[in-house]
């Protein structure tokens, strides 16, 4: 049984996305990762924002390293800043789990705050990587990083799947289908792949 | 209602005109002050006091032996804690017919130097019942008060020592090699207790019961280990050595104040030329330089030389780099120059980490602020607990407006 | 995943169409739209019947409908295989022509004409030899294999129980194979002995010898089925010239000429409607039998006298009689008959054999050949009616079916002559006394349009004549579409079959002819070892 990592817990959550507050500063993971959160009812999304942000939103870093060397030192100098910063990222709901199998569209309820969220593995990564339908939504969300997303849940799941053959070509085609009359907009995305 | 800001404009300005007049005599004043205090002979300085302490309109603290000196800190730790606490408190709102106040402790622990590490919490403390919510005359039950105004100040400020102390203690075996300072804000002499009509069993038990029973534990700490501890008062209003000035710059050889002034309004008596409108802090910001401290007086208050003990209260004025600021600590750490010398330069660590105030007590005062909205919400809280006990809640017309704005 | 496709042969689904424009069909990302040949077919699984279809269109689409102004960086491999069959795709366009009910393997219910489309999204797949099997029916069936459809290896068979019912056409530009696909039909007529077969040889092909595109000579009707063909000629010397006796010689008399021979040549013989018209005069005047003798043998005094008697002016029937002398010339027209040649060859015919005219030299001229096959056409068509009527219905006393073949059939069946000749006539009336037409020729378009109404099964080489195309697909359902299909046929053995003989039009390969193997498939079976053997020595040398 792999200990699958775990990055956070959910505060914030909706229909459409979670937001997860990690427990290490700088620990959130990559875009475009597949992450899940739930231990019995298990929601899938993937990572569309990352921000790190003073905990209290009334008190902004200053910068505070001009007679420092290095960055690090920072950090050493001010130890409460581990404290006082924070890191989060949302994740856009991409599927859930009900029973053995794992569905790609949305769930029908929001994830609990304070959830666990986990990492996912081999078989739940193949599951969403070859059947790209959910991107749909992710591409049509108006969001301003949505191609970037796309590009680097692929990007994600080829490095996740290295022996799976053809999956590359396979997901350019379902994005081909997804994207329709927007040629250039799957050029775009499709660089952002190679 | 708006403020009319174009009429207190006005007002503004002509205030700043007469305010440029008196800054020159200000400087004129500060540097006979600087003087007397280059002139400073402790053996004069104590039979004046023994004359005149009675007859005399101030009180002036102890003074060192050599007040004119500023010291520079050598030392320069590189590995050492630093705790900072602070408090906060919602009252008792007479408004609200429920007995309960609320202290919000800060706690900051910042470790440095070779494995920098940061320990941030706030602790909330409901007191509610009658025996929490009010002093008792130990020798008479009947009398009591209740804790509200500034006596709620003061049992906060115990609070906040109490944390101080709870927190050096809980300081890991692997810690306790390095050296700590516990800092608090504002200052160690209850002020709040001064006040008339508060009885002398208040006294007795917020001091003695806790806030110098607080002071005790500590010290018996300091005994093992390098524990100091100091407040840090930000902007200090204080004339208390002013108030010596003016007794070493009096020119009777008793100062009896009636006697000699008595008819002279303020501003006519010859002390007034080397005190009058000026702070300690006025005088100290010419003589020092970024980082160093004066000797260390010690304070003046009845209270504190009534009640203190061993943890009498003693002081001296630090230049941070960003302003004047007044460090006091026990008599127990004064005594002991080594550990002086880390307060000192601990202190101007932590002024230095955190642009002009200690970082620790920046932390800290972070950690134990109620916002509006938190308190609110506490308010909310309490409403909705009471209605599960089926208790109305119910406010006055005051309390009220006050809360809903209404047009 | 690209070529599991072309493996299970899916070409993709049906996406839009109607009956009169054809089914739109979006090939599937892994079909290349290169491997979609217009004519082949297709076979479409209907949610109740399967279609069986032709492809008359291949259309490139894209779903980004400003792909073609702006398009895309293609340098990129990975871009190009992405956007092929997702954003941009084949679309191919199919005619449904049959449809073949839920179990189209126990034949329980055979193909029907299509009359709806398939429904949305049915699957589209390259028709396999099964479903040539179950729509052409199998050589098992008594089908006579013509060829093979576009890219495949089925035998699709002609029914040739349908085919000796009406008259054919055989069609196509010179050099396009008419001559290969007209001596396999006749050799399927002789083979299922449905019909006999007379054949008007123009150019020595079908007889003893034939050649092939390659100047490789090849059998014969008469090489293959000795016994039951029997070879006349017109030209002894040229028959020795290639090596074989004719079994005879063919002469006419001047009595067996006719006025209506006349108006047939017409055109060849360059005379005007008048002097042609004179003919018939003459024949009221001398009788019908001698009346060519009489009038060649008139002196010109006479013959202007003449002219007066029968009111037709002199020139035009000086013009005619300069031309009958013409005729009199040919070898094969003596004064006297001495014999009665239509007679042999309708005995022969009776007898159950096949007969091949072979014109020698005289194949060339064209007034020769009309002529010869005018006179004994007439004669056997007389002879048929009569034995018909006679028959008054008993199938045992009727004459044997007739196939009559005739090559540069527009000179017998234009417009203006279908009405005068017996050609005509035989179109027309269908298999009214038991005969009908073979006719190959290469400009369709001159040919009467009722006449090519009545030509049941057609097969149609390369053509490139709008006109040409036009004539042979009038009256042909879906033949607007078709018209793509004919164009583009290959320049040889590749013809369009449509009509009665098959159940759909469909482009065939003709079925290969001068091997061996194919001797023996074709000829009678009983053909011995040696006799094959003897054939490889002579088509490759002795071994």
């Amino acid at each position: 049984m792999v200990t699958m990592a775990r990055f956070g817990e959910v505060v914030e959550s909706n229909t459409n996305e979670f937001v997860t507050q990690c427990y290490e500063l700088y620990s959130s993971p990559p875009l475009g990762s597949l992450v899940k959160v739930g231990e019995s009812e298990t929601i899938y999304g993937i990572v569309s924002y990352s921000s790190t942000a003073g905990l209290d939103t009334t008190r902004r870093p200053v910068a505070r390293g001009q007679s420092l060397e290095s960055e690090q030192e920072v950090y050493e100098r001010h130890p409460q800043l581990t404290r006082l910063l924070n890191t989060e990222f949302r994740s856009h709901i991409v599927g859930h789990a009900s029973g053995l199998e794992i569905n790609t569209f949305l769930s029908p309820i929001p994830p609990k705050i304070h959830s666990f969220v986990m990492s996912c593995d081999r078989e739940e990564i193949r599951t969403f990587a070859t059947s790209l339908d959910f991107l749909g939504s992710v591409l049509r969300s108006q969001i301003p990083q949505a191609d970037d997303v796309v590009a680097a849940f692929v990007r994600f799941a080829l490095a996740m799947l290295p022996d799976v053959e053809g999956l590359k070509l396979d997901a350019a085609r379902q994005l081909a289908s997804l994207l329709g009359s927007e040629t250039h907009r799957l050029e775009s995305i499709l660089r952002r792949i190679r | 209602m708006a403020l009319d800001l174009s009429e207190t404009a006005l007002q503004l300005d002509s205030m700043a005109d007469g305010l440029k007049n008196s800054v020159n005599d200000s400087n004129i004043r500060s540097e006979s002050a600087s003087t007397l205090l280059d002139d400073f002979n402790a053996k004069d300085f104590e039979a004046r006091i023994n004359l005149s302490s009675k007859v005399f309109n101030w009180s002036a603290p102890s003074f060192p032996l050599r007040p004119a000196e500023s010291i520079t800190t050598l030392d320069n730790p590189v590995d050492y804690l630093a705790i900072g606490v602070d408090g906060s408190h919602i009252d008792i709102n007479r408004h609200i017919p429920v007995r309960c106040f609320l202290i919000n402790t800060g706690v900051a622990r910042l470790r440095y130097g070779e494995s920098p590490n940061a320990y941030l919490a706030s602790t909330p403390h409901l007191f509610s019942g009658l025996t929490d919510t009010a002093i008792f005359d130990k020798s008479n039950s009947n009398r009591s008060i209740p804790i509200q105004g500034s006596i709620l100040g003061a049992v906060r400020t115990v609070e906040e020592i109490k944390t101080l102390a709870t927190a050096l203690e809980e300081i890991d075996p692997v810690e306790s090699q390095l050296p700590v300072i516990g800092l608090v804000d504002g200052t160690l002499v209850m002020l709040d207790l001064l006040r008339t009509g508060i009885p002398d069993y208040v006294i007795r038990n917020i001091l003695d019961d806790g806030f110098l029973t607080a002071l005790n534990k500590i010290k018996q700490m300091s005994r093992n280990r390098k524990v100091v501890i100091a407040s840090y008062i930000s902007l200090p209003g204080s004339t208390e050595v002013m108030d010596g000035i003016r007794l070493l710059g009096c020119p009777y050889p008793k100062s009896d104040c009636l006697q000699h002034c008595g008819n002279k309004s303020s501003g006519e008596r010859p002390c007034d030329s080397y005190a009058l409108g000026l702070l300690d802090r006025d005088v100290f910001g010419k003589r020092l330089s970024g980082g160093q401290r004066t000797e260390i007086f010690g304070s003046s208050s009845e209270l504190v030389k009534s009640y203190y003990e061993d943890n009498e209260v003693r002081f001296f004025y630090v230049n941070t780099g960003d302003e004047i600021a007044r460090v006091e600590m026990p008599k127990w750490v004064a005594e002991d120059e080594s550990s002086v010398s880390l307060v000192h330069s601990l202190v101007a660590d932590q002024c230095r980490l955190g642009s002009g105030y200690p970082a620790c007590l920046m932390e800290a005062h972070e950690q134990a602020v109620i916002s509006t909205s938190d308190r609110s919400y506490f308010l909310n809280l309490l409403e909705e607990v009471l209605e599960g006990q089926n208790m109305r809640f119910y406010t006055s017309r005051k309390d009220h407006s006050k809360r809903i704005r209404w047009l | 995943m690209t070529n599991s496709m072309e493996a299970t042969g899916k070409l993709g689904v049906v996406v839009t169409g109607s009956l009169a424009e054809g089914i739109k069909v979006r090939l599937d990302a892994g079909y290349s739209v290169e491997n979609v040949k217009v004519g082949s077919n297709v076979v479409i699984q209907g949610r109740d019947s399967r279609f069986f279809a032709v492809v008359t269109d291949i259309a490139l689409e894209s779903s980004d409908p400003t792909m073609q102004f702006n398009p895309p960086d293609v340098s990129d491999p990975f871009l190009r295989e992405a956007l092929a069959g997702t954003t941009v795709y084949g679309a191919v366009t199919v005619e449904p022509m049959l449809t073949i009910g839920l179990d189209p393997y126990s034949g329980n219910q055979g193909p029907l004409p299509a009359k709806t489309v398939p429904s949305h999204f049915s699957v589209v797949s390259e028709a396999r030899e099964e479903d040539i099997h179950s729509v052409f029916g199998s050589e098992a069936d008594g089908g006579f294999w013509i060829g093979s459809p576009l890219d495949m290896e089925a035998r699709l068979c002609l029914d040739v129980n349908e085919l000796v019912k009406r008259s054919n056409g055989v069609f196509g530009k010179s050099g396009t194979g008419k001559t290969f696909l007209t001596r396999l039909l006749l050799i399927g007529i002789l083979q299922s002995g449905r019909a006999s077969n007379l054949i008007f040889d123009m150019h020595n092909e079908y007889g003893w010898q034939g050649t092939s595109e390659s100047n490789h000579s090849v059998k014969g009707l008469k090489q293959l089925f000795n016994s039951k063909v029997s070879v006349f000629s017109m030209d002894m010397e040229s028959a020795k010239r290639r090596g074989f006796s004719p079994d005879h010689l063919v002469r006419f008399g001047y009595s067996d000429i006719e006025p209506e021979d006349i108006q047939l040549l017409r055109e060849t013989l360059d005379l005007t409607s008048v002097s042609a018209d004179a003919a018939y005069s003459l024949e009221a005047y001398f009788g019908n039998r001698t009346w060519f003798k009489e009038f060649v043998l008139l002196s010109t005094e006479s013959m202007n006298e003449l002219a007066g008697k029968i009111n037709v002016n002199g020139s035009a029937l000086a013009a005619l009689k300069r031309r009958l002398e013409r005729i009199m010339r040919f070898d094969f027209v003596t004064e006297n008959a001495v014999e009665d040649s239509a007679g042999m060859i309708i005995e022969r015919l009776n007898s159950g054999q096949h007969v091949v005219l072979e014109f020698g030299k005289h194949g060339n001229n064209p007034t020769a050949y009309m002529l010869v096959a005018n006179i004994l056409t007439r004669r056997i068509y007389d002879r048929y009616q009569r034995q018909k009527e006679a028959a008054m219905g008993d199938s045992l006393r009727e004459p044997p079916n007739l196939v009559i073949t005739i090559e540069e059939a527009h000179r017998f069946l234009s417009s203006s002559m279908a009405d005068q000749t017996i050609f005509g006539t035989i179109a027309r009336e269908m298999r009214k006394y038991n005969v009908t037409l073979l006719v190959v020729d290469q400009r369709p378009s001159d040919i009467d349009e009722e006449v090519m109404s009545q030509i049941g099964t057609k097969i149609a080489c390369l053509l490139d004549s709008g006109r040409d195309i036009d004539s042979v697909l009038s009256g042909v359902s879906g033949g607007r579409k078709l018209r793509g299909v004919l164009a583009r046929l290959e320049t040889r053995q590749q013809a369009l079959v449509f009509g009665h003989a098959v159940p759909m039009p469909v482009v065939i390969r003709t079925r290969e002819y001068g091997s061996a193997e194919s001797y023996a498939e074709l000829g009678p079976t009983g053909n011995s070892q040696a006799e094959i053997d003897k054939d490889i020595d002579v088509l490759f040398g002795p071994s």
